[in-house]
């Protein structure tokens, strides 16, 4: 809805903004004439269009003078635009500062050899700068063929179990119960504990699984019945089942938020029309935490596939870096090598997460985009032909000034003024 | 106004009226519930998973309290399983001793609070940029963000280390109040991301009512958009910091820099690292000044019962903090009430 607002006002905008060209090319009639003695005139796009030339015309160099006018925003949104800017300035710098340069320097480094010597960063520059490359490709590749689709079948499965799970226990949390801050106390547990020190001791002590489950028989089930190459990824999620109760604290957090933030006349008005609890939940909860739903799948994916107890390529990265005892060690732009396609893989899955929550857009929205895209098109077509034209002229110029020095003969065909 | 609709809703207990027949729709009413009130059974339905789910999160943490009132006798014991058979509160006593608790509290709300306040008004700042304002460059910034969070830490972190102590931040408070400061703190990312959906939700009328009634772009931003989103800053404080609370590498590595000698911030974290070191000092000094715990064991090797005291007691504060804001939960859905026409 709002999208579509805001595209109607552009569109309105647009309107407007070509009948005060109008208006301005009305009392640029006089000066019209004196076109010869100006050296060049601004026009926008619509102007031009407007004014019935010849596109084609323009690149013959007939009409040299012509200038596109790129078309301005209404003041307000200019303004807007600006404090957009200012609000996320802090961002900005930070990401100038402490982002991008550290990209590049990882870019960087994987062109030398980089390692952590006795004083400090060492960096030495390689015989062969792709010497890091033929080494990823030649040892790794091997690892990462039966690596990557584990870690992805992994992801495909457990993120929906942890989105949902985490959805459930927040609408368990919200209702109004008896003991409710007995409760959600307990279910933050797990943000402390698997952000902290204690996640490991547990680990150690075996208190993250089930004991008294009997995981073989259901494992057998899921092996009979499932094809082999999703009941490994199903059994994986299976096994760990607790684990991923323990890391779905967050989203619960962020789910009651979420939930909370619901205008609670919707729901009075829904009842009164007699919608159900099963109905408001489909209707009216979950269109509106829709996005919510995105952010924590996202943040679901990214906090997995960070953790090293969770996804062993991530130890693999570490032990590259920094691990300079371990065999695998390979030095920093060896590692980040890695670190690079494995980020490159979860941005794909991102991707896909991005997908399928993305809104929908309407056909008027759609017809709008098409329009814009079309402006845009022509708008670059005129640029082109601007240049090509100043570029022509030019030409022309030292040609003219080269056949007064009499140094060239007269050609045909580059205008004959 | 919906206040006042509110509070008879939540009182109701399990339909019962004076003096009535009992029918069978009565009975269904009360298992089942009406609109407006959870039966009987949904309600058991609510607190069987409650329970069961939240013990998987508990089981742990009273295994630890069992644990750390053990003696080693009972640990060795194989017959004692969680009860000991004699509750020893002197292994919290060495444990704290051991910790140098009261001052690596206050270290650890030190360094965990004041980037966290700070990422929380970034944050809210630049999460509202990208929620209200158009602006040509947003698509790729939101990307680049999203990017950054994805990324995995080892890439960036040797580059930003040798860019700090470059830049002279490292071994002081500045290597984290200062990204911070910039937005791009521990998890920043996700930070504004929660921010940006909630200011999303914010009625775009409510703001544009306020700005023709006179109020400026920043004005609108902490009347309007700040209580209105409210609950999110809280979780944003909440898991800043924790996970600030936490951050045992990066404090190690940025907050304690190259000068590892000096004593800055022992975080109660690093000093659960370093427990091993600094338990048998502090047993022996425990034992020296006379006052025995009572029983003959004397604590001069480090037991598994001491660490989990040490560990829960590193976790007690961030649980009491918690418990504390977790209300606050609920207030600021009033708030929202009221702003979310």
């Amino acid at each position: 809805m709002k999208i579509n607002d805001s595209e109607k006002e552009n569109v309105k905008t647009a309107a407007p903004v070509e009948e005060a060209k109008v208006a301005d090319k009305k009392e640029e009639k006089p000066k019209e004439k004196k076109k010869r003695e100006k050296k060049t005139r601004t026009m926008t796009v619509e102007e031009i269009l407007n004014s019935g030339m010849d596109v084609t015309q323009l690149k013959t160099g007939n009409d040299k003078k012509v200038k596109i006018k790129v078309k301005q925003k209404s003041k307000l949104k200019r303004r807007e635009a600006r404090m957009g800017y200012l609000f996320t300035f802090p961002w900005l710098v930070g990401a100038a500062l402490l982002l991008i340069y550290p990209i590049f320097n990882s870019f960087w480094f994987m062109f030398h050899r980089a390692f952590a010597g006795a004083a400090g960063m060492e960096i030495r520059v390689m015989p062969n700068p792709m010497a890091n490359f033929d080494k990823f490709f030649l040892k790794e590749t091997k690892s990462l063929i039966t690596l990557v689709p584990e870690y992805i079948t992994k992801m495909i499965l457990s993120v929906p179990v942890i989105v949902v799970f985490a959805l459930l226990m927040a609408m368990l949390l919200n209702l109004p119960l008896k003991g409710k801050g007995i409760f959600r106390t307990i279910y933050f547990l797990p943000v402390i504990v698997v952000s902290g020190p204690v996640m490991s001791y547990l680990a150690g002590s075996g208190a993250n699984t089930i004991t008294a489950v009997d995981t073989q028989a259901i494992n057998n089930t899921i092996n009979s019945v499932l094809p082999s190459f999703l009941a490994s990824g199903v059994n994986s999620v299976m096994n760990s089942i607790i684990t991923i109760l323990w890391y779905s604290g967050v989203q619960i957090l962020i789910f009651l938020a979420a939930i909370q933030k619901i205008d609670t006349s919707l729901y009075e008005a829904a009842k009164i029309d007699g919608g159900s609890g099963w109905e408001c939940f489909w209707k009216i909860t979950l269109p509106t935490i829709k996005p919510m739903i995105m952010l924590n799948a996202i943040y679901t994916l990214v906090s997995l596939s960070g953790d090293s107890n969770y996804n062993p390529i991530i130890v693999n990265i570490q032990d590259r870096a920094f691990g300079s005892q371990s065999a695998t060690y390979g030095g920093y732009g060896y590692a980040c090598i890695y670190a690079w396609i494995f980020s490159v893989i979860v941005l794909i899955l991102v991707g896909i997460i991005l997908l399928l929550f993305a809104p929908k857009k309407d056909a008027y929205t759609k017809q709008i985009k098409k329009v814009k895209r079309l402006e845009k098109k022509t708008r670059k077509q005129l640029a082109k032909t601007q240049r090509r034209m100043e570029r022509n002229n030019k030409k022309f110029e030292k040609h003219l000034e080269k056949q007064k020095a009499g140094k060239v003969k007269v050609k045909g065909g580059l205008g004959n003024e | 106004m919906s206040k006042k609709e509110k509070e008879p809703k939540q009182p109701k207990q399990p339909k019962q009226k004076k003096k009535t027949r009992f029918t069978k729709d009565k009975f269904r009413k009360f298992m089942m519930g009406t609109k407006d009130d959870l039966g009987f059974l949904k309600k058991l339905f609510a607190y069987v998973i409650l329970i069961c789910i939240g013990f998987i999160f508990l089981y742990p943490i009273f295994k630890m309290i069992s644990v750390s009132m053990m003696n080693l006798d009972d640990l060795l014991d194989s017959s004692v399983q969680w009860i000991p058979k004699n509750i020893q509160t002197s292994n919290y006593r060495i444990a704290l001793k051991a910790l140098d608790f009261w001052q690596s509290l206050w270290d650890s709300i030190l360094i965990a609070g004041i980037p966290t306040l700070i990422q929380v008004v970034v944050c809210a700042f630049v999460g509202y940029g990208f929620a209200r304002f158009n602006f040509k460059l947003k698509g790729p910034m939101m990307g680049l963000m999203i990017f950054s969070f994805i990324l995995p830490v080892s890439v960036t972190m040797i580059p930003n280390f040798v860019l700090y102590s470059q830049l002279g931040w490292t071994g002081s408070l500045k290597s984290f109040i200062i990204p911070a400061l910039l937005g791009q703190g521990l998890k920043s990312q996700i930070f504004i991301l929660i921010c940006w959906t909630f200011f999303k939700q914010v009625p775009q009328a409510l703001i544009e009512a306020a700005q023709i009634d006179g109020a400026g772009y920043f004005k609108s931003f902490y009347r309007i958009a700040i209580p209105s989103a409210a609950g999110a800053l809280l979780v944003v404080f909440l898991f800043s910091f924790v996970w600030y609370w936490n951050e045992e590498y990066l404090t190690h590595t940025f907050v304690y820099g190259n000068n590892d000698s000096k004593t800055l911030y022992h975080t109660l974290v690093l000093q659960l690292r370093k427990f091993n070191d600094n338990f048998a000092s502090a047993a022996a000094s425990t034992n020296g000044s006379g006052t025995s715990s009572g029983n003959g064991s004397t604590p001069t090797t480090i037991n598994e019962a001491y660490r989990m005291a040490a560990t829960l007691v590193s976790m007690l504060p961030l649980l009491i903090m918690y418990f504390v804001l977790q209300r606050q939960f609920v207030e600021s859905v009033d708030k929202t009430g009221i702003t979310g026409e």
